[in-house]
């Protein structure tokens, strides 16, 4: 069984199954850069058809797709 | 009158004055007098409206006694947080920026709800423009837990979740950036909506991050959630980014059966490694939804941290781009670590903040269908804790650093991705402390998150819990 959405060939690059508890007690506060790292597989996938103005009809088609 | 009634849900409030068994003055006055007694201890309000109150509450009677009903809400005491603009009457954004604002126009949602015949107490507690999960505000001070007041309401919509669970409202509403909604109403023991995006207008409320921001309502049932966001919803030509969605009838589906209906749930390898109190309402929430007939379907658990950094790329510039010019120019009436947390969008590059919203409707598409092709909706955690002490988060502040802990973890993803979440109190933990689980599902499927919540506050009993003794 997949863990995580990276399991199963999605991007990622997250802390993934760490406990809560213990990203609390780290106390840590992503910079700049781990920021970037930690997005960078879901920007880099940018491609050329993609554009803001699409979002809020995407969430209208998501709506009415089959459901499983 | 006893303060009794304010021990009432929303909905029975509200039939109680459509069988004239109360007035809008009777639950006015009790709930009046339960906010200023509660100020001390649980400092929910910002604003307590009671001239302006009591005039609407006049005029519902008025028309109730010519049979004029206005709506759902008739003569039903709500307040929201100090951020939706009131024509006239002081709205600060819990900020001293704004300590004397006063807009010139109502929010959309605040005129929604009068038309439904709601009265309005006044401004709740905030965290400081809305920009931490602790309800830290310098203007008034933070709002306290009713269940505990040496400990956090959460935020940044503090106050609302502290009134709700406190009986000093019957509902409020709130705004959902990154889960300022969701986190107090888990943190109080409420019930919280963030609808999907688009859904319910922001027209006359504070922006903080407009490709995120979200507005919902808080209450002590899913029922009354269910009512207030009914009233709320809809397209609204004054916000460009409203979606022409007709409301939905979801008090109808409240108990519709949930057989045939699948909840994706994380896998016990992921539960075992939560705070043992935040397992415990999981399970709880995945038992009861077995027992309805429903099926749990183990899914990936959401890469909370990519998300979450996807998120942030749009967030913190658009916090940064609106309050720029008061950053330079009048630094000194923001709190030290709220002026960095809002310039930090400032070192983010303008590509990441492009290609952030730009990959949104793709990542959602994908994301949704690798788990919503295998379940109605997402059974996850809302909260990393239950609510820390006061104190410990005070403590915690180094300078212009804020607190170090993520309360967030759970929830800042979801408003990147546009999706509806809610908040289902699950109950009590060790400490008497809430505890709660959330609920994510597809878009615009509001219905079945209050659906699933009613569904298991009614069977755990869990409806209406509130700290109403504890005032």
């Amino acid at each position: 069984m997949a863990e995580t959405t990276s399991d199963v060939g999605l991007p990622s690059g997250g802390i993934f199954g760490a406990s809560a508890q213990r990203i609390s007690e780290d106390s840590r506060k992503i910079s700049a850069r781990e920021r970037h790292r930690l997005a960078a597989p879901y920007l880099d996938r940018l491609a050329p058809e993609d554009e803001t103005a699409d979002f809020a009809p995407a969430l209208l088609r998501l709506a009415s797709s089959p459901r499983p | 009158m006893s303060e009794e009634l304010c021990g009432l849900t929303l909905v029975a409030a509200a039939q109680a004055v459509r069988e004239r068994r109360t007035t809008a003055v009777e639950l006015t006055e009790a709930c009046l007098r339960r906010a200023r007694r509660s100020q001390t201890e649980v400092n929910a309000f910002i604003t307590i409206d009671a001239e302006g109150a009591l005039a609407a509450a006049r005029r519902a009677d008025a028309d109730a006694a010519r049979g004029a009903w206005r709506g759902p809400l008739h003569g039903v005491p709500l307040a929201h947080k100090d951020m939706f603009d009131r024509a006239g009457r002081r709205v600060t954004h819990g900020s001293r920026l704004f300590a004397e604002r006063r807009p010139a126009a109502t929010a959309t949602v605040l005129r929604r709800l009068d038309a439904a015949g709601a009265i309005d107490l006044g401004g709740l507690n905030m965290s400081e423009f809305a920009c931490n999960p602790f309800g830290l505000n310098v203007l008034v001070g933070p709002a306290r837990n009713p269940w505990a007041h040496d400990r956090i309401a959460g935020g940044s919509s503090s106050g609302s979740a502290a009134a709700v669970a406190a009986c000093l409202v019957y509902g409020a509403l709130g705004s959902d950036t990154g889960g300022s909604v969701r986190l107090p109403a888990a943190l109080c023991g409420a019930v919280g909506l963030l609808p999907t995006r688009g859904r319910v207008s922001r027209h006359g409320a504070m922006k903080l991050s407009p490709s995120l921001d979200a507005v919902g309502p808080i209450a002590r049932t899913a029922r009354d959630c269910a009512r207030l966001f009914a009233a709320i919803a809809g397209p609204d030509p004054a916000d460009p980014t409203s979606v022409d969605v007709a409301p939905p009838d979801v008090e109808s589906g409240l108990d519709s059966q949930l057989t045939r209906t699948r909840i994706g749930v994380p896998s016990d390898r992921f539960c075992a490694d939560l705070a043992s109190n935040i397992g415990a309402a999981i399970s709880r929430g995945v038992n009861a939804f077995r027992e309805f007939g429903a099926e749990p379907v183990e899914v990936p658990v959401p890469d909370f941290d990519g998300l979450n950094a996807l998120a942030a790329c749009v967030m913190l510039p658009e916090m940064a781009a609106l309050h720029r010019q008061r950053l330079s120019e009048r630094a000194s009436e923001y709190t030290p670590w709220v002026h960095d947390r809002l310039s930090s969008g400032l070192d983010v590059p303008a590509i990441d903040y492009i290609a952030a919203l730009c990959v949104r409707a793709r990542v959602t598409a994908e994301l949704v269908d690798l788990w919503l092709g295998k379940a109605d909706a997402l059974l996850l955690p809302v909260h990393t804790e239950s609510a820390p002490r006061l104190n410990e988060i005070l403590d915690e502040i180094d300078g212009r650093k804020p607190p170090r802990r993520d309360l967030g973890l759970y929830t800042r993803w979801t408003n990147y991705l546009g999706l509806p979440a809610i908040t289902v109190p699950a109950g009590l933990d060790e400490d008497r402390l809430p505890s709660a689980f959330q609920i994510v599902g597809r878009p615009f499927s509001e219905p079945l998150l209050l659906n699933l919540a009613h569904r298991f506050e009614a069977a755990r009993d869990t409806g209406n819990a509130n700290a109403k003794d504890r005032i």
